[in-house]
């Protein structure tokens, strides 16, 4: 499968721009983490992918051909999690899926076991949906994007509710699917695109700032991160933000990202946090 | 496909909600067969076809209220955030549509049955009269297009707010109860029950039932309509839209 | 945060909500539908208090509950709808947020009917011109509307406690509306909560009976509606438990449960034991108290009444001493109004035991005693309450009636009877409102005693053992008909409507007809007649006729949807004074009664002074559509289905036949009779009948097959088929 979107433009009719002039491919396999603050259009990118708006302008190909021409062929190959979204509350777990799998045209009857099973369902599966706690409803989602082993996986914030040992849990899950299948993850939380992307998209402002691999992002860091220890925070320097700070017995000690590192700060090891925030505040 | 139209039908009809629908429509055909249709209507029998068709016409708004207020649920908040997963399947906006006109069908024709159950009853009962194979077909010239009609509309109005859905049941309720008594009225009881009066009586001193060319090309209109507002709401549906 | 700070937020909320300013205008306009569009569900609705005051304001009354309900639950269900429940129920406590959203509601719906009670009325004024009763008018709109509406605002807040879901409170609301607007609920002005009925208003005698009795079923109701909302208290879910689960929670409020239970208690109690409408069948069964009776050997020298009136609370109390020929021997029986209530029976100083039976025959209630053995004559027996309307006749609420402008008991209302053959003299002081004029047996009051309160004691005698006594502000006229003098009484207001219809006239016109045609009355010692004007049910006797307001309809005869032509009502009045209580009483076959005859001779009078044309196209046609429709009816063709409806539904045809035999087809056989007679031969047929009925006894009554033989005629040369 191939993924293909040049040049894309989204203006809503409010007038808002979602999206400027993005351009972003994506092949056969790969766990692609989109990174981005609010409101930087990652859910627009997502809409966009799985043919629930049309761009304003450019275009969105799929496999060499303009996607909106082949949303069937598109949507039987796709999972799609939104960031929210409801559920049949009357349904039970079991029939819920079954009836996600029916509408995907699944005819494996043992598919709905298999996805129950693998997103650890299985004491719920006989349970009403209006019954379950936020972190199962997820759990749910998750499942009914997963039936059928769809090639391409789109999920927007799936971890939010999940425990971490949950999280951790299906960030290997959809590793595992990521060997053959191309798996777009937006989420906030850094560390799960930090373990399991081969691939990150920072966007920023409807605008690509950044697309490769983590590690290259955290070189791109490299001299922009630093430490240093201040009395009060009015020594704190201009053009810098703060990451982190501790109180220590000498004060407080900050770590910062900026463009221009003051001379008083330390040189630290930069994380994919540090780089994301980085390559956000460079823009500004 | 016929999988999901069972899941959807299981969601309305193995609720307290339906059941409750039916009980009160179960108590309104009861209360209207009682109350008008045993005494005959236009002079006839309380079982000729005429006092069928006025009876399936009365209760005919209370029932449409019913699917109106399924369909609307349709629209509800919580079917749109359910929709956004639905929408990612592989199914076109004309099978979801048709899935649910399916439902809607289903559900209509549990409430007509039931509550024709109720006339037909009391006759095998009380009456000892066993001949019912008459009142199949005029059933579904006058309930058919009704519901066509209007539950075509309400998925039309539906599309545009939810609560046009409640609008367009108070507007139901008022034709049924003030409507017109021409052969374009849409439920019929009111058409039904002076038609007879017009035509010429047999030995039996009631009128042979005979449809009123005027009454059947209505019906077809009204089916017409309803297909028109159908095709255009599939069609809506298909345009590009914003998620 | 307390509740008052909570109800002060809603109050304010809802006062900003647009649905909630779309709604209050909707009911301000509501009355306007009562206007345009009513039902006539009685006869008489031509009184102009009706159309003005009764209709639109009932009305509203019905529109504003459903709107006011309607809003409730979009109210009720927005905070879920909008996922905003977990958030509000952090802060504050659902029961606290209901009851406080409620009562804004309450208040809201009260201000609007204030408003809509306060908008009317400049129109009511001036459409009503001196009859108009602004106390009245305000009186009747809070009591029908407003209880009303609050009554709407608080079974749907208590359902949707319940249920906490919009849509079933939509199902179950429906479905209690449709209980009240039922064809069960039809007449029963204690099940009707949504559309309240009111009973007839009357322009000329304003009595404040339909107010009595309008409040107090909006407090049986208000009674049930408040017992089910703080019922539904204990129902609000708390801790994400289900209904059951929060019952029984809630159950540990015991407060609210005791309440509850008082109210619905209260209302049932209140229902149950409710003073205006006896218990009595529902249709009249033809059943009279003393058929089963054997009189005593005893008779009553003379008996003296003391009555006291109470115009405020409705009732009154009496005294009624009796002087007995010879003691009663065995058990007696005393028969009263149910709305009574014995408080002492006294033989000659000596306390009497009684045991009342609550059954109520002929729209009495007996009371068994014995006397102690004693050479004693006097029997007093003290008894008070408000005499109960027959619960066959609910509907014509001025029946029995005691106001400040109005008083009447109709027939058996006010004093009881014993059981005796005869009582030789009765006296009577009855104790009135000063302003009133007081008729006893429909001859005016002249005994008086000025009392300084504003009331006056007026002092009667009478000789047989009917009684009827009724005081109002009314007027005599005398007409002089032949030999016969006509005491024309109506209400001093009404004297516009006898001239505007010439009542005089058409009385004198038909009395003569009838002298003419049929022949004298005989059968009274004075020849004097009394047509007394009342409001309710009507009364014919050998001397007396009441009619009601209602004869006389205010609008024109395009609206009149009983066709009733001008005078109509008043002479088949004069007539039934031949036929009825004459010599023309027929047997009550299934195709023969009186009836007929007062209907033919309507149209005789009619054809003489109208003509043919007019009698044609008023009468004849109206009839003989009448009787076409009644042999198209499909149990008429078929009578043998009738066995299998229920006996409500015979009864029902049963009744339409007879009236439409009675007052159609009959009157259509006379006629046709008198077609192949001739008029003059069929006018001897009448003479000759009636004084042959005269001169043989007053009980003979003729039958049909009489009537063929006087014509020489069969049965099939009169069939219309």
């Amino acid at each position: 499968m191939q993924l293909d979107a040049e040049n894309v433009t989204m203006i809503y009719p409010s007038g808002k721009k979602a999206l400027a002039d993005i351009s972003f491919h994506a092949q056969d396999n790969g766990f692609i983490g989109i990174l981005g603050p609010n409101g930087a259009g990652k859910t627009t990118l997502m809409k966009l992918l799985i043919a629930g708006l049309i761009p304003t302008k450019g275009k969105i190909m799929l496999n060499g051909k303009p996607l909106l021409s082949q949303e069937k062929k598109l949507k039987s190959q796709l999972g799609y999690l939104p960031q929210s979204f409801g559920l049949y509350d009357e349904l039970t777990v079991w029939q819920f899926l079954d009836y996600i799998s029916a509408l995907k045209g699944i005819k494996d009857r043992k598919a709905v076991e298999k996805v129950i099973e693998k997103t650890g369902l299985t004491e719920y599966k006989k349970v009403r949906i209006r019954n379950l706690s936020g972190g199962q409803r997820q759990r749910v989602g998750i499942a009914q994007a997963i039936t059928g082993d769809p090639q391409l996986l789109i999920l927007d914030e799936p971890t939010v509710g999940l425990d971490p040992e949950e999280r951790v849990r299906f960030r290997n899950i959809f590793s595992d699917m990521a060997q053959d299948k191309i798996v777009l993850l937006s989420t906030h939380i850094v560390e799960d695109v930090q373990a399991a992307c081969s691939r990150v998209l920072v966007i920023y402002d409807g605008m690509i700032l950044y697309d490769g691999s983590p590690s290259d992002l955290i070189c791109k860091a490299k001299g922009h991160v630093g430490t240093f220890t201040a009395a009060s925070e009015r020594d704190l320097p201009d053009k810098c933000h703060v990451i982190s700070k501790i109180n220590v017995s000498d004060g407080i000690q900050y770590r910062i990202v900026a463009h221009q590192m003051p001379f008083f700060t330390q040189d630290a090891e930069p994380t994919l946090e540090d780089a994301y925030l980085y390559c956000i505040h460079r823009e500004e | 496909m016929i999988k999901a139209f069972w899941y959807e039908l299981r969601r309305f009809v193995f609720s307290w909600f339906f059941l409750i629908m039916l009980l009160a429509n179960l108590v309104y055909a009861w209360y209207t067969f009682t109350t008008d249709i045993i005494q005959g209507i236009a002079y006839t029998a309380p079982f000729s076809v005429w006092s069928f068709c006025t009876f399936a016409g009365k209760i005919l708004p209370f029932e449409i209220a019913a699917i109106l207020l399924i369909q609307a649920q349709y629209y509800s908040k919580q079917q749109k955030t359910a929709e956004k997963l639905i929408l990612a399947a592989p199914v076109t906006d004309t099978q979801i549509q048709f899935i649910r006109c399916a439902v809607l069908f289903a559900s209509f024709i549990i409430f007509v049955v039931l509550t024709s159950a109720v006339n037909i009853i009391f006759f095998m009962c009380c009456f000892h009269y066993y001949s019912f194979s008459d009142y199949f077909l005029p059933c579904i010239l006058v309930t058919v297009p009704c519901f066509v009609f209007i539950s075509s509309l309400g998925s039309l109005l539906g599309r545009i707010h939810q609560s046009l859905i409640y609008l367009l049941i108070i507007i139901s309720f008022a034709l049924g109860f003030a409507g017109s008594t021409g052969a374009y009225d849409l439920f019929g009881s009111r058409f039904f029950s002076s038609y007879p009066l017009t035509l010429p009586v047999n030995n039996d001193g009631e009128p042979d039932f005979t449809y009123n060319v005027i009454w059947l090309a209505a019906r077809g209109c009204y089916v017409i309509f309803g297909i028109i507002f159908m095709a255009v709401n599939i069609r809506w549906k298909n345009k590009p839209r914003l998620a | 945060m307390k509740l008052l700070s909570i109800y002060k937020l809603e109050l304010k909320r809802l006062m900003l909500s647009k649905p909630v300013w779309l709604v209050c205008i909707l009911c301000l306009f509501s009355p306007l539908s009562g206007y345009l569009y009513y039902k006539r569900t009685w006869t008489g609705d031509a009184m102009l208090t009706q159309l003005y005051i009764a209709y639109p304001v009932l009305t509203a009354a019905l529109v504003g509950s459903l709107l006011f309900g309607c809003i409730s639950i979009y109210d009720a269900g927005r905070i879920r709808s909008y996922k905003a429940d977990s958030i509000i129920a952090s802060f504050i406590s659902p029961v606290i947020y209901s009851t406080a959203r409620m009562l804004a509601m309450l208040t809201i719906s009260s201000m609007a009917a204030v408003i809509c009670s306060l908008l009317y009325l400049p129109f009511t004024a001036v459409r009503l011109g001196h009859i108009f009763n602004p106390g009245f008018y305000l009186a009747y709109f809070f009591i029908f509307t407003l209880p009303t509406w609050c009554m709407s605002v608080l079974f749907v807040n208590g359902i949707y406690n319940i249920t906490q879901r919009t849509d079933l409170s939509v199902i179950l609301y429906a479905l209690l509306c449709c209980m009240s607007l039922s064809k069960f609920a039809e007449n029963n002005y204690f099940m009707r909560w949504l559309n309240p009925i009111s009973g007839l208003l009357s322009d000329y005698f304003l009595s404040y009976w339909p107010l009595r009795i309008g409040l107090y079923t909006r407090i049986i109701w208000i009674c049930f509606s408040a017992g089910l909302w703080l019922f539904s208290l204990m129902c609000i879910r708390k801790y994400q438990k289900n209904l059951i689960a929060s019952i029984w929670k809630g159950i540990k409020k015991v407060y609210i449960l005791i309440l509850a239970a008082a109210f619905i208690v209260s209302g049932t109690c209140l229902w149950k034991h409710q003073p205006f409408i006896d218990h009595g069948p529902e249709d009249y069964d033809f059943k009279y108290l003393w058929d089963d009776y054997l009189y005593d050997v005893s008779y009553i020298d003379d008996s003296h009444f003391e009555v006291k009136t109470n115009p405020l609370h409705g009732t009154v109390s009496v005294r009624a001493e009796y002087q007995l020929a010879y003691p009663f021997r065995n058990e007696t029986l005393l028969a009263l109004n149910p709305g009574y209530k014995i408080t002492k029976m006294t033989y000659d100083g000596l306390n009497v035991d009684y045991r009342t039976d609550k059954k109520v025959v002929d729209d009495l209630c007996c009371t068994y005693f014995t006397l102690p053995y004693t050479q004693g004559t006097t029997l007093v027996i003290e008894y008070e309450g408000m005499p109960t309307t027959e619960n066959r006749f609910q509907y014509y609420t001025y029946a029995r009636c005691i106001d400040n402008n109005y008083i009447t008991f109709g027939e058996q209302g006010l004093l009881p009877e014993l059981n005796v053959s005869n009582c030789l003299a009765s006296t009577i002081d009855v104790t009135i409102p000063g302003k009133l004029s007081p008729y006893l047996n429909y001859k005016a009051m002249t005994d008086y005693t000025d009392n300084g309160d504003g009331t006056k004691t007026w002092t009667g005698k009478w000789e047989n053992d009917f009684v009827d006594f009724t005081a109002a502000d009314m007027v005599t006229d005398t007409l002089t008909a032949s030999d016969t003098d006509i005491n024309l009484i109506y209400q001093k207001d009404f004297e516009k409507t006898i001239k505007d219809y010439n009542v005089e006239q058409a009385i004198c016109e038909a009395y003569d007809y009838c002298l003419r045609h049929i022949g004298e009355l005989k059968y009274t010692d004075e020849k004097q007649l009394a047509f007394m004007q009342k409001s309710g049910v009507t009364y014919v006797s050998p001397d007396v006729i009441e009619w009601t307001e209602d004869y006389f309809p205010s609008y024109t005869s395009a609206t009149n949807q009983n066709n009733i032509h001008k005078n109509d009502y008043i002479i088949l009045s004069v007539v039934s004074k031949w036929t009825r209580y004459g010599g023309l009483r027929c047997k009550n076959e299934e195709l023969w009664s009186s009836i007929g005859f007062e209907y033919y001779s309507l149209y005789r009078i009619q054809k003489e002074k109208y003509g043919e044309l007019y009698v044609k196209k008023y009468y004849i046609d109206k009839w003989q559509e009448a009787v076409d429709s009644q042999s198209k009816k499909f149990y008429n063709r078929h009578p043998e289905y009738l066995k299998y409806l229920p006996e409500r539904y015979q009864q029902s045809i049963t009744a339409e036949n007879n009236e439409t035999n009675f007052c159609a087809r009959l009157p259509l056989m006379i006629i046709k009779a008198e077609k192949l007679v001739g008029s003059e031969k069929m006018d001897e047929i009448i003479r000759q009948m009636y004084s042959d009925c005269i001169s043989e006894d007053l009980l003979k009554q003729i039958s049909f097959k009489d009537f063929l033989d006087y014509c020489g005629l069969s049965k099939e040369a009169l069939s219309l088929d």
